[in-house]
């Protein structure tokens, strides 16, 4: 860590650090934090996916037993 | 016989996509996590940076995808338009909810506190709300002919606010970083330039794996709802029966 610079050096480069890095915070928290954030996204999103096809399903199912009653039906009557 | 043949075909690049995809985000956890140094000032919370920027190109990708649909659209209504708006509208809502809470953790090291109404965070923050909006006009407003179109013209307002965003560092200042704008640009290792290009890379593949999905579902749901309102108009009710 240097103290020279200012929050605008910050802003407009990222340097590689030269030796060991010394972490004042838990830097690695957050960058921990930060990567499940991405994952729990999309496996959200695969759930409201899987939810969304499920829906989809049910509604198929519903349209075939429609249909085989019409043609049980069609049959009956000759 | 040659549209199950073009099904085939297009499951096998689907495929394709998901194993290329797969090999990037495993290529890509190595180089930010193996190969990327730590940044000297900030230490190793930098390394959000190299989710957190592709996952805003993912939200501009998917809005790009619902501007696109939605202008099809207006144009010509069909369900694949419309159905890849909707899907554009929803990748752009995840990336966005991925872009919206890492940068906070970025932000608490780098600034000392998760949010700021900042130009860039504060644009940023109502383009997620404009394609939310859409999703909730989606799900709750029904599936008809005005709906669509009235969600169309969201989708088309709700890309105006990109450049808004993309610029507004320049325009307004602020205390968001210009890293990857700045002349030259500010990543100062090869290697962290490696990494940050493989994070665009990966998201644009998870970025056309959603929207592709999302519009297949759609595309059947549509075709399902037509199909409903066939088997009603031959007298068959899909909703009563039990």
């Amino acid at each position: 860590m240097t103290t020279q610079d200012t929050p605008n050096d910050r802003a407009t480069t990222f340097q590689a650090v030269e030796g060991n890095a010394g972490e004042h915070y838990s830097g690695a928290t957050l960058l921990v934090s930060a990567y499940a954030v991405v994952w729990v996204v999309l496996l959200a999103w695969v759930a409201f996916v899987w939810r969304k096809q499920s829906a989809l399903a049910t509604r198929v199912e519903d349209l075939e037993r429609v249909l085989d009653n019409a043609a049980a039906e069609r049959q009956k009557r000759g | 016989m040659a549209s199950v043949s073009r099904v085939r075909r297009g499951d096998a690049a689907f495929y394709a996509l998901v194993g290329a995809s797969a090999i990037a985000f495993v290529a890509e956890i190595c180089l930010v996590f193996l190969r990327a140094p730590v940044e000297a000032r900030m230490g190793i919370v930098q390394k959000i940076f190299y989710f957190h920027v592709p996952s805003w190109y993912g939200m501009y990708i998917g809005a790009a995808a619902c501007f696109v649909g939605s202008f099809g659209y207006l144009v010509r209504d069909t369900d694949g338009r419309d159905a890849f708006a909707r899907a554009g509208a929803e990748t752009a809502v995840v990336f966005g909810a991925m872009g919206l809470i890492t940068g906070p953790l970025w932000g608490v090291k780098a600034w000392g506190t998760f949010w700021t109404w900042d130009p860039r965070l504060t644009t940023a923050l109502l383009s997620f709300l404009i394609y939310v909006a859409y999703l909730v006009l989606r799900s709750f407003a029904g599936d008809g002919g005005g709906e669509r179109r009235f969600a169309a013209a969201l989708g088309i307002l709700g890309a105006a606010i990109l450049p808004i965003i993309h610029y507004s560092v320049q325009l307004w200042g602020g205390q968001h970083p210009m890293v990857v704008t700045g002349s030259g640009g500010g990543l100062k290792h090869p290697d962290m330039k490696l990494a940050f290009a493989g994070g665009f890379l990966c998201f644009t593949l998870l970025a056309a794996l959603m929207l592709i999905a999302r519009t297949r579902l759609e595309i059947v749901a549509s075709r399902l709802r037509r199909a409903e309102e066939d088997a009603i108009d031959l007298g068959l009710d899909t909703r009563d029966e039990t």
